[in-house]
């Protein structure tokens, strides 16, 4: 790793990083460490990489450098992980006299990288402001939420001249008008030194809209695009020498599981050309066939549909709907079991889900998935048979005749370590249960488990189920056991169904006390001697016994512990390519600490197969010594395509990239180090920040310089949308606060309430904005209502668009609502704004010459209600849950939530002690029953629902005709 | 086209003075001579009460404007003697709009503001939008409609610009009930209510999880696992749940 070629433009790096190379501020760490040391004598970003701790891949360390000399914006494709290179800025940087702020991280980076660095330089942010406040002067590293981020860069609460940079984390979410690009802005603003330095590992995500990646680095305020595909050569030529072996395994589906995906694909294609025919006029390029296969299919579908969902029919939307429900079906009948499969199918078949569906239904393929499905469990005889999964057969035979033959050809000694990789947690439960009870047993299993009636089990099955049961006990050697197992025998051999009962009592009182709690990885051994090498042969003999246990070191999850547990025993690990706690970054711990030599790939995955070259890569290991690669796939199915269109999708999503980057053009501004770059957005930067909060105290002094930049009070829970953002970005000063009434305070007579149409129809409804309305008239002359669209959405609150009858009314059904708020507030004045950008300027334009809010007034007007300050002790959540309670009130909840504990302990409390709690005795009364009293729906809401139901009957009905009558004509087209 | 709009309004808006309170019985100034000479000059004066309380005043202008044709529920009666468009209630009158003739003739909606001066509690002014790229007019009309004290709607088209009017007739003397918070006094609609509180569960999650687990403590006492196997109740939503319900009420 030392032979790094030293590299001409590297001198750049030393004016990137004065901070960190100012002797004065490192003298004043107290806690000097060797470390600390090391870093304070390196001078370029190159000797750092030369550092005897640095452990990056050729193309890691050009990424680093990249990052390090010139911010930019970082592409890296699925798997090569940027992950490391950034661990390495984040400790060049680490250190007090350095404030690195980490934005936009998911809940697994956070922790990821807050493992890898000291924690002295990590802080964690605090809860209140002055806490804040202190924390930021203390430099290090903070990973911290946005939306509180822009709160203090607004009130100032942080020292933006002293903020080191900025890492944006998964920036390709990064829009104009999102919090990230608010508080970049601020913060450029104000500095103009530090760095911002922006990752993100998803190629495909700049593909969508107009000229995104642009657009994105605008908003980042960098210059630069590095872009990182797999088939880059530097990537190439770093993974390349270290190839894996890969045996690809290709396992033939069933013949009812071809049948059945055939059906489906035959039943999602008639839907999607259905979808298409309806719309037209629509945009539906991402409904295809291919795509509803792929992985990420609701992304897809959402980010296609969303802006113009409204302008959708019902019946467009059912089959989306349905669509979505074919996928899933297809998913089961690939990745499951044949029993959840079924019972998955068996639910809708039901006759409700017939009146509410598209009327897919009713088509004659989906009668022949479901006559094979149910086929694929219960034989000829009505007796349950379930068909075990192909690739179960398959992973047998690797795990106990290929890898044991590979490890005595290649005369190790060791116990060879085995890594399964499937795709989640389902099917992850699913191998482990498989491999440790035994196939049949375990479908056995999940029939109880999805209540599917057995009935009668056929004979070879409850053979198979026999001999799988025998085979443990006879393995683990338990007396009890043996005894169990013998008297199942002969029950067996008195009569099958008895047996079967017994079994079925058995099975449900262990599966009731197991339950079915999903692991993302297991830890599992061999339970027979392989020690010597004469045993595999014994294996070989007898394939259908079960000879794996789960290592009882489970529960703590360390591996080296479960390691240690069986040292002379072939060690095998279940795990999924993501875990929910540490994301893609799980399998690169895994794969660390297990050091398996073999992976069998259950499923495929394109990020987790990188990542395996990438681990080879690193472990530099001759060929011999490499991993094994096995993959499990059923070729020329659904399964290998969706693999192949994830893999085509992120090509082309790189290959635009570069084009675009071959033809970008950036200004000299576009880093934000000018204020060239300002000048532009109307910025009032030369105001002095003490002016600034001088003129705050004094509040509302109307007749102030012209220089004076004209401020918006807005509400700190409006921060969640792009308003303030934008309003910011045309030059007013927004004040945050947690004012009561409106959200938006232009001028001390204009009070505006913000609503989204679908907030709009919500608030009309639930009454919410009529009680928004009272408190603004009281308080305000000019209360408004600014009705804001969607700027993605067409600017309609209704019209040609809607097709179907129910939306159209329910839509005049809300300018109605809205005509009889305007009747009984004559004095509210209603904008309708296309977009936040409108809004934004219309504000700016209303605050022409007009005299400023008083931030005081705005807060004090309406916050007579005791909760506000209080309301922070308690759970939000729980808060607003209780507070819809009968019984609950805003003048009673406090007292139930200071002495209530939790719900599980108000449930155990009497109504004599909730009338305690409540002081009264009718609320008491009301809460215990909603507690405890089973309550049904009242008749006029069955009656509603009943004539939903037969309405949509008749309203079905015809399209079911129609439908069918589609479907006749479709397949006489194809004979 | 669009520019000339924001120039020539600018100096109408300027001569208009913001009322404080909405209320005040005063008259708007004379406008600058910039505008156009008026030809209407008839003195603002309440309209005398219609024969029929129940229908709706259209100015004789009116006449032919096709959005009368979709005004069906309410009878229409012919008048000269009214200074708005319409009047559809005791004190709410209301202005319509084309964009399509307010870009030809931007003048013409001021001088209709002149005209009517103070009167009537609610203003409406009713803008059909029927361009293909409303927003600049919509905005300047937006600002005038903050100064002169208007209640600004929007239609699309025709028959919504009738039904809006007819609207606001029959509703003239509706109470608010309709938009007020209900009182939910079903006990079984306030658990939905309730339950659907809670970020990801809606509507059918809620009805599903009463129907499964009967009362409120079922739900509480349920562990994750079981709230997860639901139908309609993902591994996402049963987390989320579990969670909400599971929080001690106060936070550490």
């Amino acid at each position: 790793m030392s032979d790094l070629e030293p590299e001409n433009e590297e001198k750049v790096a030393e004016q990137e990083q004065p901070a960190e190379m100012d002797p004065a501020k490192l003298l004043e760490t107290t806690a000097a460490l060797q470390e600390d040391e090391d870093l304070a004598n390196i001078v370029t970003a190159e000797e750092y990489l030369m550092c005897k701790d640095v452990v990056l891949l050729e193309y890691e360390k050009q990424m680093f450098l990249d990052q390090v000399q010139a911010d930019g914006l970082l592409v890296c494709a699925k798997g090569l992980s940027y992950e490391r290179v950034l661990i390495n800025i984040l400790k060049a940087y680490s250190d007090s006299g350095n404030l690195v702020l980490v934005i936009n991280s998911s809940d697994w980076e956070e922790k990821y990288y807050k493992s890898k660095m000291e924690p002295k330089y990590v802080h964690e942010v605090a809860n209140t402001a002055t806490e804040r406040e202190r924390v930021y002067v203390e430099g290090g590293l903070q990973f911290i939420s946005t939306r509180i981020l822009v709160v203090d860069l607004l009130k100032q609460r942080i020292p933006i001249e002293l903020i080191s940079g900025i890492i944006v984390l998964r920036a390709h979410t990064i829009i104009e008008s999102c919090q990230e690009a608010f508080a970049l802005r601020l913060y450029r603003q104000k500095n103009k030194t530090g760095f911002v330095k922006a990752f993100s590992s998803s190629p495909e995500a700049f593909t969508i809209g107009y000229s995104h990646v642009e657009r994105t680095m605008r908003n980042l305020f960098v210059k630069h695009l590095y872009i990182w595909p797999r088939f880059h050569a530097t990537v190439r030529g770093a993974l390349q020498p270290w190839q894996t072996q890969t045996i690809e395994l290709h396992v033939p589906l069933s013949q009812s599981m071809t049948a059945i995906q055939t059906h489906i694909l035959d039943i999602m294609n008639f839907l999607v050309r259905e979808i298409k025919r309806i719309n037209r006029t629509v945009d539906m390029d991402a409904v295809t066939v291919e795509n509803c296969v792929t992985k990420k299919f609701h992304k897809i579908l959402q980010a296609q549909l969303d802006c113009i969902w409204h302008q959708l029919n019902s019946q467009t939307k059912l089959i989306v709907a349905d669509l979505k429900i074919l996928r899933s079906l297809m998913i089961s009948t690939m990745y499951h079991d044949a029993v959840s499969a079924y019972a998955l199918m068996k639910r809708y078949r039901s006759t409700e889900y017939a009146l509410s569906n598209s009327g897919w239904t009713l088509l004659d393929a989906a009668e022949q998935i479901f006559k094979l499905s149910k086929q694929r469990v219960f034989n000829g005889q009505q007796e349950f048979e379930p068909e075990p999964c192909p690739k179960w057969q398959a992973l047998t035979d690797l795990l106990t005749q290929d890898i044991p033959g590979d490890m005595h050809r290649c005369r190790r000694t060791e116990q060879p370590k085995v890594l399964i990789l499937c795709q989640d947690a389902r099917t992850c439960h699913q191998l482990k249960q498989y491999l440790t009870q035994g196939g049949p047993r375990f479908l056995l299993q999940q029939a109880l488990h999805h209540e599917v009636p057995v009935g009668k089990l056929s004979d070879k099955y409850a053979k198979e189920s026999q001999g799988s049961r025998e085979a443990p006990s006879s393995a683990m050697k338990k007396p009890l056991k043996e005894e169990a197992a013998s008297s199942q025998t002969s029950a067996a051999a008195a009569a099958a169904s008895a047996a079967g009962l017994d079994e079925l009592a058995q099975l449900l009182s262990e599966s009731e006390a197991e339950g079915q709690h999903f692991e993302e990885s297991y830890m599992l051994t061999m339970t027979q001697r392989m020690v010597q090498q004469e045993p595999l042969l014994d294996i070989k003999s007898d394939p259908d016994v079960s000879i794996f246990e789960t290592i009882p070191e489970l529960e703590q999850f360390d591996v080296t512990a479960a390691l240690a547990a069986v040292p002379h025993q072939p060690y095998i690990c279940l795990q999924t390519f993501k875990t929910e706690s540490e994301g893609a970054m799980a399998l690169e711990h895994m794969l660390e600490q297990l050091q398996p030599h073999y992976v069998v790939m259950y499923n495929t995955n394109v990020t987790a197969i990188r990542q395996l070259e990438v681990f080879e890569a690193r472990r530099r290991l001759p060929p011999a010594d490499r991993l094994k690669v096995y993959f499990l796939i059923h070729a020329r199915t659904v399964e290998e395509q969706a693999y192949l269109t994830s893999l085509r999708r992120e090509k082309a999503a790189f290959e635009l990239i570069i084009d675009t980057k071959s033809k970008m053009v950036i200004p000299e501004y576009q880093d934000g180090k000018t204020d060239e770059a300002f000048l532009l957005f109307k910025n009032y930067d030369d105001e002095l920040a003490g002016e600034n909060a001088k003129s705050r105290q004094a509040g509302g002094q109307v007749s102030q310089a012209p220089k004076e930049t004209p401020k918006v009070i807005v509400d700190m829970r409006e921060f969640r949308s792009d308003l303030p953002c934008l309003i910011h970005k045309r030059g007013l000063e927004v004040l945050p606060l947690t004012i009561t009434i409106g959200d938006y305070i232009l001028t001390p007579d204009v009070c505006v309430e913000r609503k989204s149409i679908s907030d709009l129809i919500g608030s009309l409804n639930s009454g919410r904005l009529y009680n928004q309305c009272v408190q603004m008239q009281r308080h305000y002359a000019k209360p408004i209502l600014l009705i804001e669209f969607d700027q993605n959405k067409p600017f309609h609150l209704q019209g040609k668009f809607m097709l179907s009858q129910q939306t159209s009314m329910a839509n005049a059904d809300i300018v109605q609502k809205l005509q009889l708020l305007t009747l009984h507030f004559p004095r509210l004045r209603l904008i309708w704004s296309p977009s936040p950008y409108a809004t934004a300027q219309l504000f700016e334009e209303l605050k022409l010459g007009k005299p400023e809010p008083d931030p005081q007034k705005a807060v004090a007007v309406g916050s007579d209600e005791p909760t506000a300050g209080e309301q922070l002790h308690f759970n939000s959540g729980i808060y607003d849950f209780l507070l819809r309670l009968p019984g609950v009130q805003t003048r009673n909840i406090h007292g139930l939530l200071r002495k209530g504990g939790s719900l599980r302990q108000l449930l155990l409390r009497s109504q004599k002690e909730l009338e305690e709690l409540l002081q009264s005795q009718e609320s008491a009364k009301l809460l215990y029953d909603i507690l405890h009293v089973a309550h049904l729906p009242e008749k006029d809401e069955v009656a509603g629902s009943t004539a939903l139901l037969a309405a949509g009957k008749q309203f079905g009905a015809g399209s079911h005709n129609r439908f069918r009558k589609a479907a006749a004509e479709s397949r006489r087209g194809r004979r | 086209m669009d520019d000339f709009d924001d120039d020539s309004f600018n100096d109408v808006l300027g001569s208009m003075e913001m009322p404080s309170a909405a209320k005040q019985p005063k008259l708007v100034e004379p406008p600058a001579t910039a505008v156009a000479p008026s030809n209407n000059t008839s003195i603002p004066a309440p309209a005398k009460p219609a024969s029929n309380p129940h229908s709706v005043l259209v100015h004789s202008k009116q006449r032919g404007n096709p959005i009368l044709k979709s005004i069906l529920n309410v009878p229409l009666e012919f008048r000269d003697d009214i200074v708005p468009d319409y009047v559809v209630g005791r004190t709410s009158c209301v202005l319509y709009l084309s964009l399509k003739y307010h870009n030809l003739n931007p003048d013409y909606i001021c001088q209709r503001l002149k005209a009517l001066g103070k009167m009537y509690e609610l203003r409406v002014l009713l803008v059909q939008v029927d361009t293909p790229e409303p927003h600049n007019a919509l905005k300047s009309l937006t600002r005038i409609s903050l100064l002169a004290d208007l209640t600004m709607m929007l239609a699309w088209n025709a028959e919504e610009a009738g039904k809006i009017i007819e609207t606001y007739k029959q509703f003239e003397k509706r109470p608010p009930d309709l938009i007020m918070e209900r009182v939910e006094s079903n006990p079984h609609q306030k658990l939905v209510a309730a339950l659907t509180n809670i970020k990801p569960v809606n509507k059918t999650d809620a009805v599903t999880l009463l129907q499964t687990f009967g009362n409120l403590g079922n739900i509480i006492t349920a562990s994750e696992e079981r709230l997860s196997q639901v139908m309609g109740l993902g591994p996402r939503k049963a987390k989320k749940l579990y969670k909400t319900l599971q929080e001690p009420f106060l936070s550490k």
